[in-house]
């Protein structure tokens, strides 16, 4: 009975690129009677937010984040799987599945095998696996306030379909590899190319502060469509954190947007999380995006910052002000920068299970 | 446990070998193959044939290769695309006015209103939602400058795109002025008499329906124009499958309580092929209705075909967001924008799923300009090119802005004084987006016949 359970749980699952870390002390994790080791994961990010737009205001309320997965592991194998709410209206219209439904949808589907041997850790995936610059930024702390710049423009798919191998040593520097189609998890493949991806993760305790500094280096090469549009990406992240605090920078360089080859984007990113009395915190974060092509160039600038309470070690409440503005010349409505420029004030709450990425 | 290493090693490993990336070999190529494949996505999964015969059609005329290409455009000149320069009348706020999307020369045509009157007017909105005004004149523009090239006038294409854009800068000052309006010319008023004989024999109606020997009438199944040489459809009729009826169905039971109503119980339906450029995949139904008594001779026909959402345009924030179907966009926009909004009786949205259709009688009332048709009349072609500015902007400035003022307040002031800068500014923008769509209409061509039907990509 046991290998069908095991079999099972398998073809049903995914993990995501991470070295398989010891789990946190907030994990929650049971062992099934087959001796499979399960850990859930999830998170939830729910908003209400008032917002002014070219003159004109409006409020509602979002559904920002929600996703719930399980990683399992039998002996050597590992499996883990993942589904997101999307909603299933297009851009721009209203009817989706059933009537504008939020659906759930698999974004990481995939199974694998993780080794050990002393100080050094391996393993693969293959399946829907999780792009590894998202992977390895687990407790991204700006999350509340939106996702990453480069998935937010779609400069990288949170998963693919591929491949990922992975090779860590100790907790403080791993090598993660994948290959995969290039297309996201909407669609399969399109072109003969495949899309490489690689991410370099270390840290080192520093002096300084008595914090934790970590870095991570991202590179990848490929294309994507049936034009085979160059899909070329070139990043890097500076974190340091200590208990109490944590700031960091990071950046991403695409050569190849959307269907344009010949367009680039430039986002950097610099944030900074404090606690600054007992469960009190504030953050704040700062976004610079650049698209360049032949024509004019877009640049917009957002600015963030917040007051959150934790309820819980892992779920906080927070209150923010979000201001999103564009270069006069260089609006996406070219020349009216008032046409997209965005004030919005927003009440969030965040509540995640560790492990989610 | 010691072979993981070497499993690990030969799966990265083979995958990366066949993981070399292939090198666009001409980036807007790659941009024209990559954006038309997105945008027809939804009907590659479901009616590859149908896209196949789109393609066809817009690779053997440069004007339907812009009829098709509407999401290139808003692609171009958006988002730091290929062609996004700022205009002159851009800045300050008021960018989310209702707007065509797609205003073009043959999408003109007539119709009739409620009180009998015959109407000149854009007779497709299935681009509209908010954006920026200014865009959609240049689209327009851009449009006359393409179909200079088969009106047979020779060197016509500054000329006329000027005439367009006069026509919309002069009807904006007339609006905020209060002038008289502009009265129809010898060609708009001899195309309407030609529509009101067309609409007063059921031209339509008697196409697709005939009455049977028992005073039934039914539909009219085939072809009722001959394939073209290339293969695709013209004027075609079909019987529905049985998804099709469910379509029908579905979409009668929806819309047909309020605006169809009057339409009468359904006697029949059949699939129209052929239609269109950009919609030439579209499901589009035929559907007869009993109307108004059980008589053939009142007997309605409805068109009802399944709206997409505009491709490649700027997304309406939040604040601006209509909220509603594909389908319900485009009649709330016919509804605001349309000179005569009470001629389209049977004007309605319905859904089926998560598609959603637009509902409108078919009659003989509704005819189309058809650029082959104005070929070598300058005066004729004046006089529509000056129409169709001159509708436009009648359309922008009567819908409403969110605060529900008419655009007109935010857009005159832009354009007061300005004229002279105006023309100027979006003739040059117009030659250079004709130019572009010149060479992308060539690269589409090419890449048709290296790729395949479907620009190399398998269903």
């Amino acid at each position: 009975m046991r290998p069908v359970v095991a079999a099972l749980a398998l073809a049903a699952t995914t993990t995501a690129a991470a070295a398989d870390p010891p789990p946190p002390v907030t994990a929650v994790t049971s062992v099934t009677s087959a001796g499979i080791d399960a850990r859930p994961r999830g998170e939830l990010i729910a908003a209400g937010l008032v917002e002014s737009i070219d003159g004109v205001g409006g409020s509602r309320f979002e559904l920002t984040r929600a996703e719930a997965g399980v990683d399992l592991a039998l002996g050597a194998a590992r499996s883990s799987v993942t589904i997101e709410a999307v909603r299933s209206a297009g851009p721009g219209s209203a009817v989706g599945v059933d009537g504008n439904s939020l659906v759930a949808r698999w974004k990481h589907a995939a199974v694998g095998g993780r080794w050990r041997r002393g100080r050094i850790a391996g393993g693969f995936d293959l399946g829907l696996v999780a792009d590894p610059w998202v992977a390895t930024a687990p407790d991204y702390p700006m999350r509340t306030l939106g996702p990453t710049q480069a998935e937010a423009l779609g400069l990288i798919a949170p998963s693919d379909l591929g491949i990922t191998g992975q090779v860590a040593l100790g907790d403080d520097l791993a090598v993660h590899l994948m290959v995969a189609n290039g297309e996201g998890l909407t669609q399969r493949e399109r072109n003969r190319g495949k899309t490489t991806t690689a991410v370099i993760v270390g840290q080192v305790p520093v002096a300084l502060g008595g914090g934790v500094l970590g870095g991570r280096l991202y590179g990848r090469d490929g294309s994507v469509g049936p034009g085979a549009v160059r899909s070329h990406r070139l990043g890097g992240a500076l974190t340091w954190r200590r208990a109490e605090a944590a700031v960091g920078v990071d950046g991403l360089r695409a050569w190849g947007v959307a269907e344009r080859s010949d367009a680039e984007a430039t986002v950097v990113t610099g944030w900074a999380d404090v606690t600054v009395w007992r469960q009190l915190g504030l953050t704040t974060r700062l976004d610079r995006a650049a698209i360049t092509g032949p024509a004019d160039a877009v640049v917009t600038w957002r600015g963030q910052g917040a007051v959150w309470w934790a309820l819980a070690p892992t779920a906080r409440v927070a209150v923010a002000v979000s201001l999103e503005r564009a270069r006069a010349t260089g609006a996406p409505i070219p020349g009216a920068a008032a046409a997209t420029d965005a004030t919005q004030a927003l009440v969030l709450v965040q509540g995640a299970l560790p492990g989610v990425h | 446990m010691s072979r993981w290493p070497v499993v690990v090693a030969a799966l990265v490993a083979a995958a990366a070998a066949a993981g070399c990336s292939l090198p666009a070999a001409d980036a807007r190529t790659a941009f024209v193959i990559s954006a038309l494949t997105a945008d027809n996505q939804r009907w590659l999964d479901r009616d590859p044939a149908a896209v196949a015969g789109k393609y066809q059609r817009m690779a053997s005329r440069r004007y339907d290769f812009f009829r098709g290409t509407a999401g290139l455009f808003w692609r171009d000149v958006t988002d730091g695309g290929a062609a996004a320069t700022s205009a002159s009348v851009a800045d300050g706020p008021g960018a989310w006015v209702w707007t065509m999307g797609d205003a073009h020369l043959e999408n003109l045509g007539s119709f009739r209103a409620a009180d009998g009157a015959l109407v000149l007017d854009y007779n497709d909105f299935d681009g509209a939602t908010r954006g920026p005004w200014w865009l959609d004149l240049r689209r327009l523009a851009m449009g006359v400058a393409v179909a200079s090239d088969e009106l047979d006038l020779g060197d016509v294409e500054a000329a006329l795109v000027e005439r367009a854009l006069a026509a919309y800068v002069d009807e904006i000052a007339r609006l905020a002025d209060g002038g008289p309006a502009v009265a129809d010319g010898p060609w708009v008023t001899s195309f309407l008499a030609k529509s009101r004989e067309a609409g007063d024999a059921r031209a339509r109606l008697d196409e697709y329906t005939a009455v049977d020997p028992a005073g039934v009438r039914t539909m009219v199944l085939g072809d009722l124009a001959p394939v073209a040489p290339d293969g695709t459809w013209v004027d075609t009729t079909a019987p529905l499958t049985a998804d099709e009826l469910a379509d029908v169905t579905t979409l009668m039971a929806d819309a047909g309580p309020t605006a169809l109503a009057s339409a009468g119980p359904v006697k029949g339906a059949s699939r129209r092929l052929g239609a269109g450029v950009a919609s030439y995949p579209s499901p589009r139904y035929y559907v007869l209705c009993d109307g108004p008594t059980a008589a053939a001779d009142d007997d309605v026909l409805l068109e009802a075909k399944e709206a997409t959402p505009p491709a490649g345009r700027p997304r309406p924030p939040a604040p601006f967001d209509a909220r509603d179907s594909d389908a319900g966009q485009v009649v709330r926009g016919q509804r605001l924008m349309a000179a005569r909004p009470d001629g389209e009786l049977f004007l309605a949205a319905a859904e089926v799923g998560p598609r959603s259709f637009r509902v409108k009688e078919r009659t003989g009332y509704q005819r189309g300009v058809e650029l082959a048709k104005l070929a070598g009349d300058r005066d004729a072609v004046d006089e529509v090119v000056a129409a169709a500015g001159r509708l436009l902007a009648d359309a922008h400035a009567r819908a409403p802005l969110v605060d529900g003022r008419p655009a007109l307040t935010v857009i005159a002031p832009r354009l007061a004084g300005r004229r002279a800068e105006v023309l100027a500014e979006f003739t040059a923008l117009a030659r250079d987006d004709a130019a572009r769509v010149r060479a992308d209409a060539d690269r589409f061509a090419a890449a048709l016949a290296e790729r395949g039907p479907l620009l190399g990509v398998t269903p």
